[in-house]
Parts: C-alpha cells; sequence; structure tokens
C-alpha cells in the first residue's frame, strides 16, 4: 500500500509548527508528502520556498502550477509520486539484494525493470489525502480545486489497483483542519463531500499536516493505550 | 557540445534546442555519419525509458519518427537518458494555428488523417492518450506525423498522461468514455482548435459554452453541426464519424451546397415573383 499527502496551496503558512518539520514526521512513518503551489500573477518566493522544502522533507515532489492548469498537474503529481515511491522500493532492493545501482545497468536489462515498476504501479493500492488550502485568499480559487480533484479520481479510475481518497480543508469550521471525507473509493460520497467548502481564516499548514498523519493512523491510535488512560 | 551515450558508445553533436517542456528537452544533433537527427534529453528514467519502447513498438509505422539510440550520459556528476530519433523539418499543430490561417477543408482533412493514425495504433493493441496542437507535426511536405510517445500505454494500463483540453474526461466528469469515443473527442477539439485559433481549457469553460463558440464560426450549417455533434459525443463509433467527415469533406469539393444566404436570396426572388402576379392580378381584375 503506498501512503501519500497532496497539499495544494497559494500561499506561506502563517500559524502553527513548521510544516516541514511535519512532512519529515509524516515521510517517517512512511507516508510521502507532495505539494502543488498554485502561482499568482505575484510570485511569493517564501511560499513557494516552503513549499518545496515541505516536498523534500516529506520525501515527495513539488510541482508549482498556474490556476488554469491545476487539474493536469494535480492528477501529474499524484501518479508520478506512485511511480518514483516504487521505483524507489525497487531500486533499495536492487541495491540491497544484489548490490546492484539501477544507473549502472545498460538499457536493455534495465528495461525489465521498468516494466516491473510499471505494472507495480498500476496494481499497489493507493492511500491519497488531497489537503487543500482554504484561507481567503483561495476564495476565487476553490471551484478550480474542487473541480480539479473530481478529474484526479476519474483519472486514478483507470488503475487496477483500489484508490483511497480523502479530503482535508486547512483551516476549518471550528480548528486549523477539517476532515470534509474521510478514505473512500466511491467517487460520488467524495463528489457529495465536496459540494460545499467554506473559505476564510489563516493557512495553518503545519496543523494541517499534522491531522492527516492522524487520519493515516486513525485505527492504530484507536486501539493504542492512550485512549484508555483518559 | 557532445553528448556521448555510456553503453552504446554513439556520440552526438548539439545543433540547437527546438523544445522543453516538464518531461526535459529536444535537440537537433548530427551524429558520427553526419546526418541530422533530434534527440530527446531527460533526467526522468521511468518516463523515457517508457517513451522509448513505446517508440520501438511503433517503429515503422510511416506517421513516426523513428527511435534509434537509448542510452545514458554521464555528465558533470548528473545521469541524463536520451532518445536519439527522426529528425522532421516542419511545425507543429499550435505553430501552424498560430501563424496562419488554415482553411476548414485543410482542418477537416487533418481530423481524418489524426483519426486514421490513432486507429492504427490502437489496431496494434495501444492507447495514444496526450493528444494536444503541440504533439502532432506536420512536415515541409505536409506530412502529419505525432510526437512525443510517452503517453503511449498499452490497452488495459492506466492513462499516465493527457491534456485536459483534449481529453473527453477532463470535460465530462460524469462518465468515463471508452477509447473511441475518447478519440472522436479529442480530434474533434483538435479541429476546434485549430478553426477557432483558440485552444479551450475545460476549469474555465464548459462544453455549451464552446459549442456556442462554435456556432460563430464562419462555417456551413453542416459542418458546425458535425464539430458540436462530436463534442457531445453522439458518434457511435469511428466509422460513423469518418463517414461524415468524408461526406463533408465531398461537399466542400462539389461546392454544390446551398448556404443559409442562398435560401433567402431564393426565398426572396419567388416572394417578389409572387407579389408581382398579385399585383398583375389585382390590376386586370
Amino acid at each position: 500500500m503506498l501512503n501519500q499527502i497532496i497539499v495544494i496551496s497559494d500561499g506561506q503558512s502563517n500559524v502553527g509548527p513548521e510544516p516541514s518539520g511535519i512532512a519529515e514526521l509524516a515521510l517517517n512513518k512512511n507516508v510521502k508528502v507532495n505539494t502543488i503551489g498554485i502561482i499568482d500573477s505575484g510570485r511569493n518566493k517564501d511560499s513557494i520556498l516552503e513549499l518545496e522544502n515541505i516536498a523534500e522533507k516529506g520525501g515527495g515532489l513539488c510541482e508549482l502550477t498556474s490556476l488554469d492548469n491545476l487539474s493536469e498537474t494535480l492528477s501529474r503529481v499524484t501518479i508520478n509520486s506512485v511511480y518514483s515511491s516504487i521505483e524507489e522500493v525497487v531500486s533499495n532492493e536492487l541495491k540491497e539484494l544484489m548490490d546492484l545501482d539501477l544507473y549502472e545497468i545498460s538499457p536493455n536489462d534495465r528495461n525489465k525493470i521498468i516494466n516491473m515498476i510499471d505494472k507495480i504501479g498500476n496494481e499497489v493500492t493507493l492511500k491519497c489525502l488531497i489537503l487543500l488550502d482554504t484561507s481567503g485568499s483561495m476564495k476565487n480559487k476553490i471551484a478550480v480545486a474542487r473541480k480539479s480533484v473530481l478529474e484526479l479520481l476519474i483519472f486514478l479510475k483507470e488503475r487496477k489497483g483500489e484508490n483511497h481518497i480523502g479530503f482535508m480543508t486547512f483551516p476549518g469550521k471550528t480548528g486549523h483542519y477539517q476532515l470534509l471525507c474521510d478514505f473512500t473509493t466511491d467517487i460520488d460520497e467524495l463528489k457529495e463531500e465536496i459540494e460545499n467548502i467554506d473559505i476564510g481564516g489563516t493557512t495553518p499548514t503545519g496543523h494541517a499536516l499534522e491531522g492527516a498523519i492522524k487520519v493515516f493512523f486513525k485505527e492504530e491510535e484507536e486501539y493504542s493505550i492512550n485512549q484508555y488512560i483518559i | 557540445m557532445i553528448i556521448s551515450g555510456k553503453w552504446n558508445g554513439r556520440e552526438y553533436k548539439l545543433l540547437n534546442l527546438i523544445g522543453s517542456g516538464s518531461f526535459g528537452r529536444v535537440y537537433r544533433v548530427i551524429d558520427e555519419e553526419g546526418n541530422i537527427k533530434a534527440i530527446k534529453i531527460s533526467e526522468d528514467l521511468f518516463s523515457i525509458t517508457n517513451e522509448y519502447n513505446a517508440m520501438v513498438r511503433l517503429n515503422g509505422l510511416s506517421f513516426i519518427p523513428r527511435a534509434y539510440d537509448f542510452d545514458d550520459w554521464h555528465i558533470r556528476g548528473q545521469i541524463y537518458h536520451f532518445i536519439v530519433m527522426d529528425y522532421i523539418q516542419g511545425k507543429n499543430l499550435k505553430e501552424v494555428g498560430s501563424s496562419n490561417e488554415i482553411s476548414s477543408k485543410t482542418v477537416f482533412k487533418i481530423g481524418k488523417i489524426l483519426i486514421n493514425i490513432l486507429e492504427r495504433i490502437n489496431g496494434l493493441g495501444y492507447r495514444y492518450t496526450d493528444i494536444k496542437l503541440e504533439n502532432i507535426l506536420i512536415d515541409v511536405k505536409g506530412k502529419i506525423y505525432f510526437v512525443d510517445f510517452g503517453s503511449l500505454t498499452e490497452e488495459g494500463m492506466p492513462t499516465k498522461e493527457y491534456t485536459p483540453s483534449y481529453n473527453i474526461n477532463s470535460w465530462k466528469t460524469e462518465y468515463n468514455a471508452n477509447y473511441e469515443r475518447s478519440i472522436l473527442f479529442s480530434v474533434t477539439m483538435v479541429m476546434v482548435s485549430l478553426i477557432g485559433q483558440k485552444e479551450y481549457n475545460p476549469l474555465v469553460f464548459n462544453l455549451e459554452q464552446v459549442i456556442d463558440r462554435i456556432d460563430k464560426f464562419p462555417l456551413k450549417r453542416k459542418e458546425k453541426q458535425f464539430l458540436a455533434d462530436g463534442l457531445r459525443g453522439k458518434f457511435f463509433n469511428l466509422s460513423q464519424y469518418i463517414d461524415s467527415l468524408v461526406l463533408l469533406l465531398k461537399d466542400e469539393k462539389n461546392c454544390n451546397s446551398l448556404n443559409k444566404i442562398d435560401y433567402i436570396l431564393i426565398a426572396s426572388i419567388v416572394s417578389f415573383v409572387f407579389v408581382i402576379i398579385l399585383g398583375v392580378k389585382s390590376i386586370l381584375s
């Protein structure tokens, strides 16, 4: 199973912990953190740098895009993250088992391995949580973001493996984040749940990442002793 | 600068940059025998290997550049991967569409050729999913080529690359279209973009708005209807679509069909004659 988080934002975090540190925690728990930055006419260097850092520490990919190309970018980042995760696993195994570097194999032999990565990428179960920035500046972008998420679902449906997609906004109605839709394989359910998205407030990216990690390990937490002490 | 392959040992001298994108860069090069070739260079091992495999499988088809070499290039501690292929002297449809006005007849001809190409590729068990103006080239003799095979997938494997403007699922998110229907949609949209000299983004427009634009195109009613039907998914299969296209092209040749203005002219002549007859009758009576 592949776990990934995709953060979609147009600005810099301004409340809560430093997000790249939390992204590192996620990676340690085997959840890759990818970021997509929506670039307006006025480029904000700091927010781009932050998104790049989150992806770097989170072991994922970062892509910047204009709003018009968001849907295409979201699909590409999601699927590229799947294949690059598998490429990483396979090349680590190769090194460990046979002391081979993927790049030190002739293109002909490498081909077989690439085909294998392609096959696994198609069949692996994907758990993907989308974190959408819903702070004030996203107001005019939310309709496009929603459309892009729906397009992603249809795109992923062609895969043989299961796709469990969840959707979280930050900030939430009452807290720093809100899980609008828990992991589901049902497109219609997700479509319904993301129909109404509230906009406005701060950008607590770090808190949202903390919340996202919790969503991935909810079950684990439910059976942990912490629950009983209270 | 010289690019030298690590495994096959061939060398290529860089001449100039032809194009670049998220995939990497494409250069015009000269090989050791003095032939002009094109070279695609990328750091993304996975995607460029897939692309090379796709080109090899389609090698020999006249509408795609032939692939000659696939190798690694080590430079300054970096590893790049490259594919050497035929250099095609020409322009892509985006360049053609924005610089010249193409006649609608030519656009319909292009549409027919694209359908044939996509059908041939599908016949070999593959799907070409990233249809867009930049990926279709017209050479100096007017021959059409497909380039960029990163999106080529075996039937049964999922789509890896697409461009929303030409992707049916980006416009109609309610259902999953089969390959035949998605081809018809893409090719129709290519024709609409060429005639309207504008690419439509599904995040900005909805399909009915595009069809409204088609209605304002300087085309015959039949031609507009054909484009609208293509986008709306009114054609059930490729042969039905091709038949309609052929009919439009035939019409164009004979120029026998009547335009709206002709009907108005005929109607006004008839009513004029009618009024005169009535007038003469009333004078006589």
